[in-house]
């Protein structure tokens, strides 16, 4: 009866560490705000649509939003493993009647702290609709080459943490990412 | 061995074989399957087994206690919601839930405590075992099994909301169920793991804490039984020394615990944060477990380290200057090896609690577990 005790007791005290352990709030530190938006305000090239990433697992982006036409947000969770991403959809329309449009990545960049090298990103623009086949896309360059009246484009932005943050690095601090894509007209 | 032993025993193996799977593979449907297999062996022991009846002293009075105790705790846990506030249930009651859930958790009740208290029978330290573990795995098939464990949080919740508790559970109804019978334990089971099916709200008690009093509730009322039905022994005369220190002991471990409790949950005057990050490298390092004092319009100075809230991210960085905005404070922030002022600002509802000591090193058994499932996932 005694060694029964004695053992409760014991089982009771690695519990109860083990909750204080688990449960322990921890700081955190790095978080990642990005805002992209297609700017020549004169041609009628918008923002439709943002989203989270459904197909991506454990996606760090908790919310991909419009903000207005041509300015979206996406806002990621902590991340500090590498290989950790937070991927974001975004649909663009030509509203325009009757012209094409081309849509460029031109700049993009990372204000904050010491953390910018430690993030990949990459930006992936992807048919609505595979039949789509006059929607010219050039994939290796990251560009769409021609969005006809009407169409729609997918763009995809990955933001992937490339370096764990660990003990020993230091200076962590929040980022904030702005794109900027050019639509040109086309014709 | 006796035919009985050798029967119980194949339908105990019988039981852990069918339960296992299911625990450990099974995402959906699980419970239902688990009702069914537990019934299913709890009527075959009780038709096979010859020697699953015997004496139980009290069974009604201990029933009305039980009962009365969880009824008790009920009552206390709902009305710490005044103070938590409130939350809706998961899962609604409705007759989808009462198909799916409630029916099926009963009979996983029920059929598992039969079959402990055959086994318990017995009297043989092998049947109390297989008894303890096929009740474990019962209450692991009540949760629905360990298939969606995806996250450190879901890991943490699942062994301190259920395994924990379900050792200090079954501790009590092994003795409960050995002396009283079968159906205290069962009312006691059922009636804790019901509540949040029955009832549409539940207190927002911070998991820490729920932790803390699910482990602990069992072994109250088994303390409370104990006192009040175990014979009295008689005792080798203890020393008045020896007693005082005794009670010294329990006092300090019960002050430590209550302790640890308040700061760990965070939801009283005081809470903890482990140090994850080298921002504050120098003042705060790594490691570090900081003991804040909870904001409550505070005054704050240029130099005080608070946590705040951002984002979902708890960050403990040092106030660096103030602007007063159109009657709101502005607080920026900057920690303290970062080259950069923090962007943005916070305001005091962002603010959680004012930095007030630190104990260095001791929060690194926190990260290192926060790491290691991180690492994995």
């Amino acid at each position: 009866m005694k060694k029964r005790k004695i053992a409760i007791a014991a089982f009771l005290l690695c519990a109860c560490m083990l909750i204080g352990v688990g449960f322990a709030a921890i700081s955190r530190e790095l978080y990642v705000v990005g805002t992209v938006n297609v700017s020549n305000s004169s041609l009628d090239v918008f923002f439709v649509d943002a989203d989270t990433d459904a197909d991506t697992t454990d996606n760090f982006c908790t919310e991909a939003k419009l903000v207005d036409q041509t300015h979206v947000r996406m806002t990621t969770d902590v991340m500090n493993t590498k290989g950790q991403k937070a991927v974001a959809v975004f649909v663009i329309e030509n509203q325009m009647p009757d012209k094409a449009a081309s849509i460029e990545h031109k700049a993009h960049t990372m204000a904050g702290g010491l953390n910018s090298s430690y993030f990949r990103i990459t930006r992936e623009f992807i048919r609505v609709d595979e039949a789509h086949t006059d929607v010219i896309i050039d994939t290796e360059n990251s560009r769409v080459d021609t969005l006809p009246a009407g169409r729609s484009v997918i763009l995809k932005i990955t933001i992937e943490l490339d370096q764990s943050i660990t003990a020993d690095l230091s200076g962590t601090s929040q980022l904030e990412l702005t794109g900027e894509f050019l639509a040109t007209s086309i014709g | 061995m006796t035919r009985d032993r050798k029967i119980l025993y194949v339908l105990a193996a019988a039981v852990t074989a069918g339960l296992l799977p299911i625990v450990l593979f099974v995402r959906s449907g699980g419970r239902v399957l688990a009702a069914a297999w537990l019934t299913l062996l709890a009527a075959a022991i009780c038709l096979l087994v010859k020697k699953r009846r015997a004496l139980s002293v009290n069974r009604k009075m201990v029933l009305l206690l039980t009962a009365t105790f969880m009824l008790l705790y009920l009552t206390v846990f709902y009305l710490s919601g005044l103070y938590f506030g409130f939350v809706k249930t998961a899962v609604p009651f409705n007759f989808k839930s009462l198909i799916t859930y409630i029916l099926p958790i009963l009979l996983i009740l029920s059929a598992s405590e039969i079959i402990r208290r055959v086994l318990l029978m017995q009297e043989s330290t092998v049947a109390s075992a297989l008894a303890f573990l096929c009740c474990l795995l019962a209450d692991l098939t009540v949760i629905g099994g360990l298939r969606n464990i995806r996250t450190f949080s879901i890991l943490m919740d699942t062994i301190s909301l259920t395994l924990l508790p379900a050792v200090t559970t079954g501790i009590l109804c092994q003795f409960v169920s050995a002396r009283h019978g079968a159906l205290p334990p069962i009312v006691y089971r059922a009636m804790l793991t019901l509540a949040p099916y029955l009832i549409p709200v539940t207190p927002a008690i911070p998991n820490a804490l729920t932790a803390f009093i699910t482990l602990l509730l069992p072994l109250v009322l088994l303390l409370f039984l104990r006192t009040l039905y175990e014979k009295r022994q008689k005792r080798a005369t203890v020393s008045p020394h020896a007693k005082r220190l005794g009670y010294i002991s329990a006092g300090i471990g019960i002050l430590l615990g209550a302790g640890l409790i308040l700061l760990i949950s965070c939801q009283f005057r005081f809470g903890t944060v482990v140090i994850a990050t080298g921002s504050m490298t120098g003042e705060l390092n790594v490691g570090d477990a900081i003991i804040y004092e909870r904001y409550d319009d505070q005054i704050i100075t240029e130099g005080t380290i608070v946590v705040f809230e951002k984002d979902r991210s708890l960050i403990v960085h040092r106030v660096v200057e103030i602007e007063r905005i159109n009657g709101q404070n502005r607080y920026y922030t900057k920690g303290d090896a970062n080259e950069d002022i923090d962007l943005g600002y916070i305001t005091d509802s962002n603010i959680k609690g004012i930095t007030n000591f630190k104990v260095s090193y001791i929060g690194y058994p926190s990260l290192w577990l926060h790491r290691i499932f991180e690492n994995r996932t």
